[in-house]
């Protein structure tokens, strides 16, 4: 079924490579930061799924939450002064390294298990 | 959002425990997410593609803006150069006619300064001229003294070329000069044994001198003065008038430190 969530991706990106205009520039700053909290949620997404706990609405809701959160915070840092922009930077960013270390966890975890599980009929030696 | 589990798993928990043994051709493994409801897959697809949308489109603003700055940097460099190249042509046009201005009017002020300072510089002797005028030349004795005559009479003296100077100064004479030196306010003719310094120059008989001005006021002054006649019996003293009289330039400009124009007090 993920092949319906890549095929999305895909044609998304097409639709934005063939899109005739580009964001506004002025916004470029708040969708950075925006984009940058949409994909901490795929990462704890990706995670999630390989901990065989993903729950589709919290990750709809974290994800649209997050991104709506993370530049309406930068945008109202920039009003008053105080450059979020920076502490949502550091904030997601770690965490997005964080899930990636927790994914490669996982993945291994994974790998060494069915290592095990294929080598468990053989005869020992 | 899930909350963060510890990223390292404690050593004394067996690790196959918590994670069920990946099998490619189960659905969970399959890749496919654990969607609770089927229905949820859609939302997420829609997601993904919003996604790939927004990432695609931050980078192609990204590239945009840096290719904005990169080209309003040019068209700002551009527009200096341009802007300096036109002052540039504008000022050389300026130049060009202030220059024309200064040497075709002669009612500017800087102009007429420029005429009086030639005038003045033609005066002070600081600049040759040529001109219509007589030559004057004096020459020790050549033949043999009267007997009984003291040698020095037979001398061309300071007093002799001193006293002609002045007679041609007194004629009308515009420009004087004695040996090659022109004779200036500061000029100093005096005897040095057989020779004679003028302008601190010595030299040595027969003396030279010349003078711009009219020939006929200053040959007769020459011819009419009885010391001039009476010298002519002892040494050799010749004139002539001359179509072109060239009259040599002071070589340097004097030194006058203690001349303070009278305007000035102290």
């Amino acid at each position: 079924m993920i092949w319906i969530v890549l095929v999305g991706l895909a044609l998304g990106m097409l639709v934005g490579l063939a899109f005739p205009v580009v964001l506004p520039g002025a916004f470029a700053h708040y969708l950075s930061i925006a984009l940058l909290a949409a994909l901490d949620s795929v990462f704890g997404g990706v995670r999630g799924s390989l901990e065989n706990r993903f729950d589709a609405t919290m990750f709809i809701t974290g994800l649209v939450s997050n991104a709506i959160l993370a530049a309406g915070l930068t945008y109202v840092g920039d009003k008053l002064g105080v450059p979020l922009y920076y502490a949502a930077l550091f904030a997601l960013g770690f965490r997005i390294f964080q899930n990636l270390g927790a994914i490669r966890h996982l993945l291994q975890d994974r790998w060494r298990a069915r290592r095990a599980a294929r080598e468990r009929p053989a005869p020992r030696a | 959002m899930a909350d963060p589990p510890s990223l390292h798993p404690s050593p004394n928990r067996p690790r196959t425990a918590q994670v069920a043994p990946w099998n490619p051709r189960s659905p969970a493994a399959a890749g496919s997410l654990p969607v609770a409801a089927g229905g949820w897959i859609w939302v997420i697809a829609l997601l993904a593609g919003l996604l790939g949308f927004w990432v695609v489109q931050q980078w192609r603003l990204q590239a945009l803006l840096q290719q904005t700055a990169a080209a309003r940097e040019t068209r700002l460099l551009t527009q200096l150069v341009q802007s300096s190249l036109a002052r540039d042509t504008v000022l050389a046009a300026r130049l060009s006619t202030l220059r024309q201005d200064a040497a075709s009017a002669p009612s500017t002020p800087v102009a007429r300064l420029g005429h009086r300072l030639r005038a003045a510089q033609r005066q002070a002797g600081l600049g040759s001229v040529a001109g219509v005028g007589v030559t004057v030349v004096l020459h020790d004795a050549a033949g043999p003294a009267f007997p009984g005559e003291p040698a020095e009479l037979q001398l061309v003296h300071d007093q002799y070329v001193l006293h002609i100077v002045g007679l041609l100064s007194a004629a009308g004479a515009q420009a004087i000069s004695i040996a090659g030196q022109r004779y200036v306010s500061t000029t100093a003719i005096y005897c040095a044994g057989p020779t004679i310094s003028v302008n601190g120059v010595t030299s040595g008989s027969p003396f030279v001198i010349q003078a711009v001005g009219r020939p006929t006021a200053l040959l007769g002054a020459l011819a009419n003065d009885p010391d001039v006649q009476g010298w002519s019996q002892l040494v050799s003293i010749q004139f002539h008038a001359a179509a072109v009289v060239r009259v040599a330039a002071l070589p340097t400009v004097p030194d006058l430190p203690w001349l303070t124009p009278a305007g000035h007090r102290g």
